[in-house]
């Protein structure tokens, strides 16, 4: 027996126990809702070992980390070409920073397993995160005013 | 007898609510601790960035010796998360030699990357940058510098204290696989921040 069943059954048990029929029904109405909770949280730790196992298991996903480790190299040697390039001003900025994006991105997709979790995990993380850095960019304003304007400039 | 009494003497155990992402619930710790941690790195980027565009004789010190420094570190500190991959992976299977090994060549990863990096903030200290002085340009420079790398050298040296305790409690059997896994996580995260310092602190910086 399982322990799912076993909380039922002690449910049955609990309620003969009692003389009075509506607190016995009480009883065995919320012992029963138990067993039901348990039986969806085994089936959710389940699915959890399920998908922890995909991602870390020992059948597969070197090669896969050994793409993904080669790719970011590659990158990397990429953005100091950029560096020495005839490039100049916002556009060697932005070169740098979608490289470090997708950088970032495959280790956060693959190194951190990302991919494999419930897509609820990704949700609930990484929008959250992105708006406060996107409004963070409100600072970029004042920057300039400071750049053209000069206040401390004689 | 009351039905709260009943239900407090109840013989069942407690039933705790379903985990809400099928993950432990230290790994969601780890992960929240990532995406503060994330937008603290943000912030002090956002901030050199503010200060470099403001800035007219903002300074470029950087030779093409500290570059190729730079990048050594770099596959040093990716080749360190793919070996914490591979040690996690072991954990994972059973096999606690081999996940023990690599874990330890990880936080040997880690005290290279710090030992070079030591070895950049020197030649640059001997070159005459200071906190708020240097012989090439504007003095936040070096406020710049030093914070946003000795940010991310605190985070590596802390990861290769943190890695080195959970292996040797794994050894023991005080840890498991899972938390192997979430340090890991927090060595991929030091990494990744790795990926937009080069970038914005050396590689925009470059000589010419």
């Amino acid at each position: 027996m399982d322990v799912c069943s076993a909380i039922c059954v002690s449910a049955e048990r609990e309620a003969l126990k009692h003389e009075r029929r509506d607190v016995a029904c009480y009883v065995l109405i919320e012992m029963r809702e138990r067993g039901a909770a348990c039986k969806a949280l085994q089936a959710t730790s389940l699915q959890g070992t399920e998908l922890m196992d995909t991602s870390e298991g020992p059948s597969g996903g070197l090669t896969t980390y050994l793409v993904v480790y080669v790719i970011i190299l590659v990158i990397s040697g990429l953005q100091i070409l950029i560096a020495y390039s005839n490039v100049e001003g916002s556009r060697i900025f932005m070169r740098m920073l979608a490289l470090a994006i997708v950088q970032a991105g495959l280790a956060i997709t693959f190194f951190m397993h990302m991919k494999s979790e419930k897509r609820n995990l990704a949700l609930f993380l990484l929008p959250a995160t992105v708006f406060v850095l996107v409004m963070m960019n409100m600072i970029w304003s004042d920057s300039f005013r400071l750049l053209n304007m000069r206040p401390f400039a004689h | 007898m009351s039905e709260a009494n009943l239900t407090m003497s109840s013989p069942v155990p407690e039933m705790r609510e379903a985990p809400a992402f099928a993950i432990p619930h230290k790994k969601l710790v780890m992960w929240l601790f990532i995406i503060s941690d994330a937008i603290t790195f943000g912030a002090i980027l956002f901030a050199y960035g503010y200060l470099r565009n403001a800035t007219t004789d903002w300074p470029r010190p950087f030779e093409s010796s500290s570059v190729l420094n730079a990048y050594i570190m770099t596959f040093i500190l990716v080749t360190s998360s793919l070996t914490m991959l591979i040690a996690i992976r072991a954990a994972k299977s059973g096999e606690k030699p081999k996940a023990i090994v690599w874990s330890l060549l990880t936080v040997a990863g880690g005290l290279i990357f710090a030992l070079l990096h030591l070895k950049e903030w020197l030649g640059l200290i001997g070159g005459g940058l200071r906190l708020f002085a240097n012989p090439w340009g504007s003095g936040l420079f070096g406020a710049a510098f030093f914070s946003i790398t000795g940010l991310h050298l605190t985070h590596v040296v802390a990861g290769c204290i943190a890695i080195t305790v959970v292996t040797l409690g794994y050894k023991r059997g005080r840890y498991d696989s899972m938390d192997l896994e979430i340090w890991g996580l927090y060595w991929h995260f030091v990494d990744m921040v790795w990926m937009f310092v080069v970038p914005f602190v050396y590689l925009l910086n470059v000589k010419r």
